[in-house]
C-alpha cells in the first residue's frame, strides 16, 4: 500500500497522500505535510461524509477542490478514503489518472 | 452567572435559552423574547440567542424581525448554515433577493457594460449551457442557498436542490480553510449518477449538473465563462 502511495507522491506537484478509513481514522499517509496529520485525516473524512449524509451516497465517488493556495482531491469508496493534497498548479488529469489507478490496487489489498 | 455580565459564563446563557424555551412552551412569547433579548445585550457576540429568537418571530408570522435578527447571527457566524438555512426559508428574504436582483439587473441595463453580449440575461446565460450536450441543470443561488435562477432537464426540486448543493459546499469550504487550502474556486463532485461543478464567488454558488460521460476538462472555459458574466450580470462580487 505504501508503494501504491509512493507513485502518487511522486508525481510533479503531488504534495502528500493519505488513506483515510471511513471515521476518519489515518491508515496510511505519504509525502510532506505541515498539517495535524489526524486533524487533516478527520475533515477529509467529514466532507465525505457530508455527501453520504445529505445526498445519500454510500460510496464510489469523488470530490476535486481547487483553490488559491492548494488542490485536494478525495476518493471514496466502500471501507476507505484516499486523498491528496496538491499545489495549485499540477496536471489535475495526471493526478486524476493515477488517483483511479491507485484506488483499485489499494482496493485488492485491502 | 459572574459580576461581569454573562459573556464568559457559557452555562448561564444556556440556561436563559432554556429558561426561554420553557416560555415559549408556555405561551409566554412576550417574556421569553424579553428574556432573549437580555442574553443578546449582555453575551454580546454569541449567535444561539438570536437564533432561538429569530424562532420564535418565525412562529408568530414576524418575519422582519426574524430577518433583521438572523442578519446579525450571521454576521457574527457568517459560516452557521441553520441560520442561513432559515433565513433563506423566509418569504421576505426571497422578496428581498428577488428586488436586489432586478436592481441589479436594471442598474446593469443602464450601465451597458463592455463585457456584455447583447443577449446576456440570467436565463440566457442559463438556456445556452444547457443547450451543451451533457449539462442536465444549471443553478444560481446566493451565500445563503436561495435560488435566484434554474433551467433543469432533470425531474427535481429547483429549491431544495440548489440548497442541500450549496450548504455541502458552504462545509468543504469551511474545511478546506482549515486544511489551509486557500481560497476555493471551484468543486467538483464526479457521483455514481452524475457530476456536479460549483463555482463559487462570495455572493453567488454557480451549481452545474452534468451527466458522466460528459468531457469536464471541455466544460471548463465554458462555465468559467457564464460564471463571470453571472457575476457582472448581477451586480454581486
Amino acid at each position: 500500500m505504501k508503494e501504491v502511495m509512493e507513485k502518487i507522491v511522486a508525481i510533479d506537484g503531488v504534495l502528500s497522500c493519505y488513506l483515510v478509513d471511513r471515521e476518519g481514522e489515518i491508515v496510511g499517509f505519504a509525502g510532506k505535510s505541515k498539517l495535524d496529520k489526524s486533524l487533516a485525516s478527520a475533515l477529509i473524512a467529514s466532507m465525505s461524509k457530508e455527501l453520504t449524509t445529505q445526498m445519500d451516497i454510500q460510496d464510489n465517488f469523488s470530490i476535486t477542490i481547487l483553490a488559491a493556495g492548494k488542490n485536494l482531491f478525495i476518493v471514496t469508496q466502500r471501507n476507505f478514503i484516499l486523498a491528496v493534497f496538491t499545489s495549485p498548479n499540477v496536471d489535475t488529469g495526471k493526478v486524476r489518472f493515477e488517483l483511479r489507478k491507485s484506488i483499485k490496487e489499494i482496493s485488492e489489498k485491502l | 452567572m459572574n459580576e461581569e455580565g454573562l459573556q464568559p459564563d457559557v452555562n448561564s446563557l444556556d440556561v436563559l435559552i432554556s429558561l426561554a424555551d420553557l416560555y415559549v412552551e408556555n405561551g409566554l412569547f412576550d417574556e421569553a423574547k424579553d428574556l432573549l433579548k437580555t442574553a443578546i445585550k449582555e453575551s454580546g457576540e454569541v449567535a444561539k440567542p438570536y437564533l432561538s429568537l429569530s424562532k420564535i418571530y418565525i412562529s408568530q408570522g414576524e418575519e422582519r424581525e426574524a430577518a433583521e435578527i438572523l442578519r446579525r447571527a450571521l454576521e457574527i457566524e457568517p459560516e452557521n448554515v441553520e441560520i442561513k438555512q432559515l433565513l433563506g426559508s423566509l418569504k421576505i428574504e426571497k422578496e428581498e433577493k428577488v428586488k436586489i436582483k432586478e436592481k441589479a439587473k436594471e442598474e446593469t441595463k443602464e450601465k451597458k457594460p463592455v463585457k456584455m453580449k447583447s443577449s446576456d440575461s440570467l436565463s440566457g446565460i442559463l438556456n445556452n449551457l444547457l443547450k451543451i450536450k451533457g449539462i442536465m441543470g444549471a443553478l444560481v443561488v446566493d451565500d445563503i442557498g436561495a435560488l435566484i435562477e434554474a433551467h433543469m432537464e432533470l425531474p427535481m426540486e429547483q429549491e431544495s436542490t440548489g440548497a442541500i448543493i450549496s450548504s455541502i459546499y458552504d462545509r468543504i469550504c469551511f474545511s478546506a480553510s482549515d486544511l489551509e487550502l486557500g481560497t476555493v474556486s471551484k468543486v467538483l463532485f464526479e457521483l455514481p449518477g452524475g457530476n456536479i461543478v460549483v463555482l463559487g464567488s462570495k455572493s453567488l454558488r454557480f451549481i452545474i449538473l452534468t451527466n458522466r460521460n460528459v468531457l469536464l476538462g471541455e466544460l471548463e472555459s465554458v462555465l468559467i465563462d457564464a460564471f463571470d458574466r453571472t457575476i457582472a450580470l448581477l451586480g454581486v462580487e
